[in-house]
């Protein structure tokens, strides 16, 4: 045991944690990089009633702004006054 | 002793791969080699995107009664370019590139005309940017390919590196496009569409429209106590009319108005929020310059204040479904709009131009 110790010298130690290192910053270069989190966002129709209300419903095709449609809350006639997309992830900060 | 013999042999290593680092091209090769590798799977990406674009289109072709929308597709990619008109000598550039602009407009129409000739006007313009959406991404691996096979043929790294440097932003890109192709599938509004959507907030739906001009509308109506004369694109297809064109019309039927106040999206910086609004002086459009030129020679011409109110939005968001914080956004500048208003002498009318396109907006 000492036998191999006195061997070991302070350049093979130097040159093994050299190697260690390169070995350790090629393997973490080649990780594929984590792929962008993006929940896909839902999309919503925002309806005013004649009342003043306003609802907010899932977006359903044939659906655009100025339609006429029913209020899904009282029946009364409304209108869609926006489409958008709401996303569930909030956007990171810088 | 043992030590002395690493030494001299570390020595000898270090020179030698200081010689091949520094009197060879080794390392620009295997930079070459590696940076290729790289852009040749974000190439097999960027085909992925494309073929991804391509089966929504079809989808939403063969939805509508398209038989072979396959074909359809095929032969409008690669065709309808336009070519730029010469600059060298300026004189009548604007007119020709107008005219060149809607002649190819014309044909792009007549086109999908020709293979949906019973279809409803707003199928026909969601499918004109269903085309137009495919042909880009076409074009964009095209191009791609064309810098990596240059780099690879004349062994040119700089060129090299410098696509794979930029290919992120490149895939990011055609990943827009390809979800553009969602918004505009479903019929939804997208955030360009901020400026005729500020116009029916400013309005409402029921207040009298004409078209002015193709695919154009005026609407009228009462702000703040002024008459307000309002241009957009007609909807809720996807359009963006011919603003700078409908102003001019409408001006001049006016006779005289107390200003002029355009409304549209932005682009914004990095730094900043989507949704933020600003104003100022101008006329804020993002069109070729004929639509642009046009605004700014009737303000001139009439001596008329010309405003400008913008949306801030990224390029993503301008081309994709309409964020929450756009229609915020539109709340915000529309109260700005009104803000103007009141400073404005009530007894002419003002114009207001809503710029953008008008999908999922009527
Ligand atoms: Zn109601």
């Amino acid at each position: 045991m000492v036998q191999l110790l006195n061997e070991i010298d302070t350049y093979t130690i130097i040159l093994l944690l050299m190697l260690a290192a390169m070995l350790t910053l090629l393997i973490f270069s080649m990780l594929p990089r984590k792929a962008e989190q993006q929940e896909k966002p839902s999309i919503k129709t925002l309806i005013r009633c004649v009342d003043g209300h306003e609802v907010e419903r899932d977006f359903s095709k044939g659906d655009y702004v100025g339609k006429k449609v029913e209020c899904p809350q009282c029946g009364k006639e409304a209108t869609i006054i926006a489409i958008y997309s709401k996303q569930a992830l909030q956007p990171r900060k810088p | 002793m043992a030590g002395e013999d690493w030494t001299s042999t570390l020595l000898v290593l270090l020179i030698l791969s200081s010689f091949l680092l520094n009197f060879t091209d080794i390392p620009q090769r295997i930079q070459l080699w590696r940076w290729s590798s790289y852009i040749r799977k974000r190439i097999i990406q960027l085909f992925e995107i494309e073929q991804d674009a391509r089966r929504k289109a079809v989808k939403y072709l063969s939805e509508q009664g398209l038989k072979d929308p396959g074909k359809a597709i095929d032969d409008f990619v690669d065709n309808y370019f336009l070519i730029s008109p010469v600059s060298l000598e300026p004189t009548d550039i604007i007119k020709r590139l107008r005219h060149l602009i809607r002649e190819r407009n014309k044909s792009v129409k007549a086109y999908v005309k020709g293979i949906f000739p019973d279809a409803p006007e707003e199928v026909r313009q969601n499918a004109e940017v269903m085309f137009e959406i495919v042909s880009v991404l076409v074009l964009i691996n095209k191009l791609v390919k064309h810098y990596f096979q240059l780099g690879l043929k004349y062994s040119n790294w700089i060129l090299m590196m410098q696509l794979a440097l930029e290919m992120p932003m490149i895939v990011r890109l055609a990943k827009t496009y390809d979800n553009a192709m969602d918004s505009f599938a479903s019929g939804t509004p997208v955030g360009d569409g901020a400026g005729p959507l500020a116009v029916r907030y400013l309005l409402s739906h029921d207040v009298p429209e004409r078209e002015v001009v193709e695919e154009t509308l005026v609407l009228e109506g009462t702000v703040e106590g002024r008459r307000v004369l309002a241009i957009k694109a007609k909807g809720p297809g996807s359009s963006v009319g011919y603003p700078g064109e409908a102003l001019r019309k409408v001006v001049e039927e006016a006779g005289k108005v107390s200003a002029i106040i355009t409304v549209d999206a932005a682009l914004k910086l990095e730094s900043e929020e989507t949704g933020e609004v600003a104003y100022g002086v101008g006329a804020a459009i993002g069109d070729p310059g004929p639509e642009k030129i046009e605004m700014e020679r009737v303000a001139a011409e009439k001596g008329v204040p010309l405003y400008a109110v913008v949306i801030k939005m990224s390029e993503e968001d301008a081309i994709t479904t309409m964020k929450e914080e756009i229609v915020k956004g539109v709340r915000k500048a529309v109260e700005v709009i009104k803000e103007i208003i009141r400073k404005l002498p009530p007894e002419e009318p003002v114009v207001i131009v809503g710029v953008g396109n008008t999908v999922g907006i009527r």
